[in-house]
């Protein structure tokens, strides 16, 4: 097995088990969602940490940062946004609305400062200088797309600034961190295309865990643009309003696994190459 | 021209290791006694005190480059060593070893240049010391006074420098020719103050010498000079050879001739001496018997053809007569001092596989 064959693989084989959801009854795809969702953020959240022992400093510390994401938004899936949270009814029966946003919203930022830490490490390991003109170019896009697939699916409720909720503030921050993410992220994979036109070395496998984190942010957000710029592309009242996004979700988790596997594994498939071709028991191509 | 030689050089000894190879010298077979590619880098050596720097420089740009091109026709992905720099030290010295050691321990030992292994490496700052034992640049030399495998030093620095993507450098922090066990290597990185200071001392040495006449005598008796024996494979002649021509192939070419010349008459009395045979007949068997060549002689004193049949530093299909200036400055001096005329080379030329030169009397 070589990392490139395991990738060519499994990556269209886990759009399975994230397809299964649109073909699903209601009651059951709620179900199918809440479990298979948390359950792929823990198991990402393991691979994290098993990855994170093949390194130390930054490198390390960016995949315990991950590993710990994962896990909070495993737990706050499970607890509070699943279709059948566990904590929520429990919190709605002792507790005042605005005392639960309060803890869902600690919650969220606790995650999302996990993932700040995580990206800050990254960036601390990923020379970003060595950006060509395009990866610039390619990263100024990037800015004004994501803010705008970030705000303008909210803006008609933002029109007026001045008198914003808390909870609209909350919401409009959470959007504009996970722009935010995306904004950090997307050099990472620049940098691989830009070193792979370079016959230089950038992990194909550690791109393909930072394009599952980008694809689980990002597409929701851009399946939410293109309903609001073509509300006719669905019908009023659809359930795949809920489960495309769900779709794009899973996805992302999986995508993340398979590169956390892939990442972990792929010294040892290269080395197991090697070993067979020199010993005569793979043909070499010469 | 050069590089290719190298590239072809290399690429033979990866496939002799996976049985790709078939034998290219029919009658002589694939081996030389390693009295040859010695005799010819240390001649270098004490000819200019540029040549340790030079081919260190060489041998070190052409083994990062072929490093990367057998890696990648095993099938190691490009970012195999992906962010070396952040490795636990187990994790970076335990992948390392096995790769050098399947790979480049194994061709290097196939081809009898010696044993290759990773010893000891440390992270921060990055160190790798390495062992070569049996090596074939060394063997057989006890008398001198500074370590002089710099081939090797280049080599082995390349080699690491190619797998982990990042520059290094390297010195001999002991030597089999000045009395050690085996010949250790530190390697670090370009920048680390510590290796720098150890590389400049260690590639200007006041004085490289060895008598490679008395060094000579032994590989004439067959007596054996390392462990795993006195012969090598011939791409490592060529590997060394091209090496020294690679900055400058046309001025080493002049350099290498006179190198070549220098040395042909510091063996002209010991090949006498030991064939007991009058003439250019030892010139013959010299070279036979340590896997250089098969020649055939033509004419006479006035004008000597040579007919150079299997000669081991052109056997690929990329030829090159720069390749073969310290053979025929060495056969100039030979037949020189062999035929008591000064003799100096009219014609070089490749006449298919076989290497044609023609002598005449000077003036």
């Amino acid at each position: 097995m070589t990392h490139v064959r395991f990738l060519k693989i499994a990556l269209p084989v886990i759009a399975v088990p994230a397809l299964v959801i649109l073909f699903l009854p209601e009651r059951a795809m709620k179900v199918y969602v809440d479990v298979v969702g948390p359950l792929a953020l823990v198991g990402c959240s393991f691979l994290a940490i098993w990855v994170s022992f093949n390194y130390r400093k930054q490198l390390k510390a960016a995949f315990v940062f991950l590993s710990v994401f994962l896990l909070i938004y495993a737990l706050a899936i499970v607890l509070f946004l699943a279709f059948y949270p566990v904590l929520l009814p429990q919190l709605e029966a002792r507790l005042e609305d605005p005392t639960i946003f309060s803890i869902v919203q600690s919650f969220q930022f606790v995650n999302y400062a996990m993932l700040l830490f995580f990206c800050i490490n990254l960036l601390k390991v990923i020379d970003v200088t060595k950006l060509n003109r395009n990866g610039w170019i390619t990263l100024g896009l990037t800015i004004i797309i994501t803010l705008l697939v970030a705000i303008y699916p909210e803006l008609d409720q933002y029109k007026n600034f001045t008198g914003l909720e808390r909870s609209e503030i909350f919401i409009l921050t959470m959007r504009l961190l996970d722009a935010a993410l995306i904004i950090v992220l997307v050099p990472v994979i620049w940098m691989y295309v830009q070193h792979l036109k370079s016959r230089q070395r950038q992990s194909l496998t550690f791109t393909v865990i930072i394009f599952g984190i980008v694809w689980a942010t990002l597409f929701d957000y851009l399946f939410q643009l293109v309903t609001t710029l073509f509300p006719r592309l669905l019908p009023e009242g659809s359930l795949l309003y809920t489960t495309i996004p769900e779709v794009l979700f899973i996805y992302g988790y999986l995508i993340i696994a398979v590169g956390l596997y892939t990442h972990r594994k792929q010294s040892e498939w290269g080395f197991n190459t090697i070993d067979r071709i020199m010993s005569g028991e793979l043909a070499w191509a010469g | 021209m050069i590089d290719n030689i190298i590239d072809q050089a290399w690429a033979s000894m990866l496939a002799s290791v996976l049985k790709k190879r078939g034998v290219s010298r029919v009658e002589i077979g694939d081996e030389i006694d390693l009295y040859i590619p010695q005799s010819r880098l240390l001649s270098l050596v004490e000819s200019d005190p540029a040549i340790p720097g030079l081919l260190y420089s060489s041998a070190q740009e052409s083994a990062r480059r072929n490093a990367g091109i057998i890696v990648n026709k095993l099938g190691m992905p490009p970012d195999y060593f992906w962010k070396f720099e952040y490795w636990p030290k187990a994790r970076a010295f335990t992948t390392l070893e096995k790769i050098v050691n399947r790979v480049f321990a194994s061709i290097m030992s196939h081809a009898k240049e010696g044993n290759l292994k990773v010893t000891e490496l440390n992270i921060e700052p990055l160190r790798i010391n390495v062992t070569f034992d049996e090596c074939v640049e060394c063997a057989g030399i006890t008398d001198s006074e500074y370590a002089l495998c710099y081939y090797h030093a280049g080599t082995l620095s390349g080699i690491l420098s190619g797998l982990i993507d990042r520059d290094l450098d390297g010195f001999e922090t002991s030597c089999h020719a000045c009395g050690g066990a085996s010949c250790d290597f530190n390697i670090g990185d370009k920048t680390d103050k510590f290796i720098q200071a150890g590389y400049e001392t260690y590639i200007n040495p006041p004085a490289v010498g060895a008598d490679l006449a008395s060094r000579l005598e032994k590989s004439l008796n067959n007596i054996p000079v390392r462990a795993i024996g006195n012969m090598v494979d011939i791409n490592y002649l060529q590997l060394a050879m091209a090496n020294t021509l690679l900055s400058d192939p046309e001025n080493a070419a002049i350099n290498s001739f006179e190198a070549g010349s220098q040395l042909g008459r510091r063996l002209a009395p010991v090949l006498a001496d030991f064939y007991g045979r009058e003439g250019l007949q030892s010139v013959g068997d010299y070279y036979f018997q340590l896997g250089v060549f098969g020649v055939e002689m033509k004419g006479d004193k006035s004008r000597l053809k040579l007919v150079i049949k299997e000669c081991a530093v052109s056997t690929g299909a990329v030829k090159a007569l720069e390749m073969t200036s310290f053979l025929t400055g060495e056969l100039q001096s030979l037949t020189s001092e062999l035929t008591g005329t000064e003799m100096v080379l009219e014609e070089s030329r490749f006449d298919g596989d076989n290497l044609l030169l023609a002598y005449v009397p000077a003036g």
